[in-house]
């Protein structure tokens, strides 16, 4: 059991962080989803959630791209491999240390 | 974020998940609108077979698309969801974002078939010790029960206040018809006549408070 609480220590800190991990959860659960949406979802401020998909881009877990939707311009994010890879060890990390 | 941060560590990923979707599904009222129509639909037919003496054609006529519709809910309901897809993409996207949400997996389908059947076997069992207890029209059982049941599953999958509101009266509703003996049609024609006006009242507030707020710059 202390061996399971020690792993704590070493968890991934971009996707522990609250407000990213409300966005890497919600992404994993779709297939793609664009800023507003996340935005709607989440409850973030425009730049919070900038800046928190920033780290996550940066970090390899999201992919950001943008485009138009007829004249309507979007930025869709989704989740890498990368990052469907990071929230399924974290999830089992917390699992087992909870 | 406020007031969702205590929780996110208490809950699994796919738990954050859903309940943010949720939340962010119900925010237009478009889902309360549809509900509405097919809620409203059933009253009036239910309201037809109050009003018209049985066995005459308009009773039969009601009758019979009351029972095609409880069949064919299916055709309606995805109807309903396509059509709101269509009106969020185009006209509410800037408002309420773009998702493309993932197929419906097969385990998945079948853990909600589980929980539905096991629902309707918990639902039967408790009517029956009830009806033990008090002796009650299956009418009247089935009025309460239609009551309770949709005002659960509206606070179930709203997850809002104005469906947890709803939720509440709907189930309260039910079972004080069921013990006020009115007939059957036309306590099914108050039940959804009920349901399906605070549907409708409740879906276009939402939708209009959201398409008066501000339009949000995108990133």
């Amino acid at each position: 059991m202390s061996a399971k609480i020690q792993e704590l220590a070493g968890i991934d800190r971009i996707i522990h962080e609250p407000a990213r991990l409300m966005i890497v959860a919600l992404l994993a659960a779709v297939v793609e989803a664009d800023f507003q949406y996340l935005r709607q979802a989440t409850g973030l401020t425009q730049g919070n959630l900038s800046a928190h998909l920033s780290k996550l881009e940066e970090a390899g877990y999201v992919a950001i791209e943008k485009t138009f939707r007829g004249k309507y311009p979007l930025t869709i994010c989704r989740l890498t491999e990368r990052g469907h890879q990071v929230l399924g060890e974290y999830r089992k990390v917390i699992q087992a240390a909870l | 974020m406020t007031g969702s941060t205590y929780r996110i560590f208490e809950e699994s990923p796919n738990a954050i998940a859903q309940r943010l979707m949720q939340k962010a599904h119900n925010r237009d009222g478009l889902q309360e609108i549809a509900a509405a129509l097919i809620l409203l639909t059933f009253a009036g037919l239910y309201g037809l077979q109050v009003v018209s003496p049985p066995g005459s054609p308009v009773y039969r006529a009601s009758s019979s698309a009351v029972f095609a519709m409880m069949l064919l809910l299916v055709i309606p309901f995805y109807g309903l969801q396509w059509a709101i897809k269509k009106v969020r993409m185009r006209f509410l996207i800037g408002k309420v974002g773009y998702v493309k949400l993932k197929p419906l997996e097969r385990k998945q389908l079948g853990r909600l078939v589980g929980i539905a059947l096991g629902a309707a076997v918990v639902a039967a069992a408790l009517a029956y010790i009830f009806a033990s207890r008090h002796p009650l029209p299956t009418s009247s059982l089935l009025l309460a029960g239609n009551g309770i049941s949709g005002g659960f599953l509206a606070a179930v999958a709203g997850r809002r206040t104005r469906y947890y509101i709803g939720g509440g009266l709907t189930a309260a509703i039910g079972v004080l018809l069921a013990f006020s003996g009115i007939s059957p049609n036309a306590g099914m024609t108050i039940l959804y006549g009920f349901i399906g006006l605070f549907c409708l009242v409740s879906g276009s507030i939402a939708l209009s408070t959201l398409l008066r707020a501000p339009a949000e710059p995108g990133e």
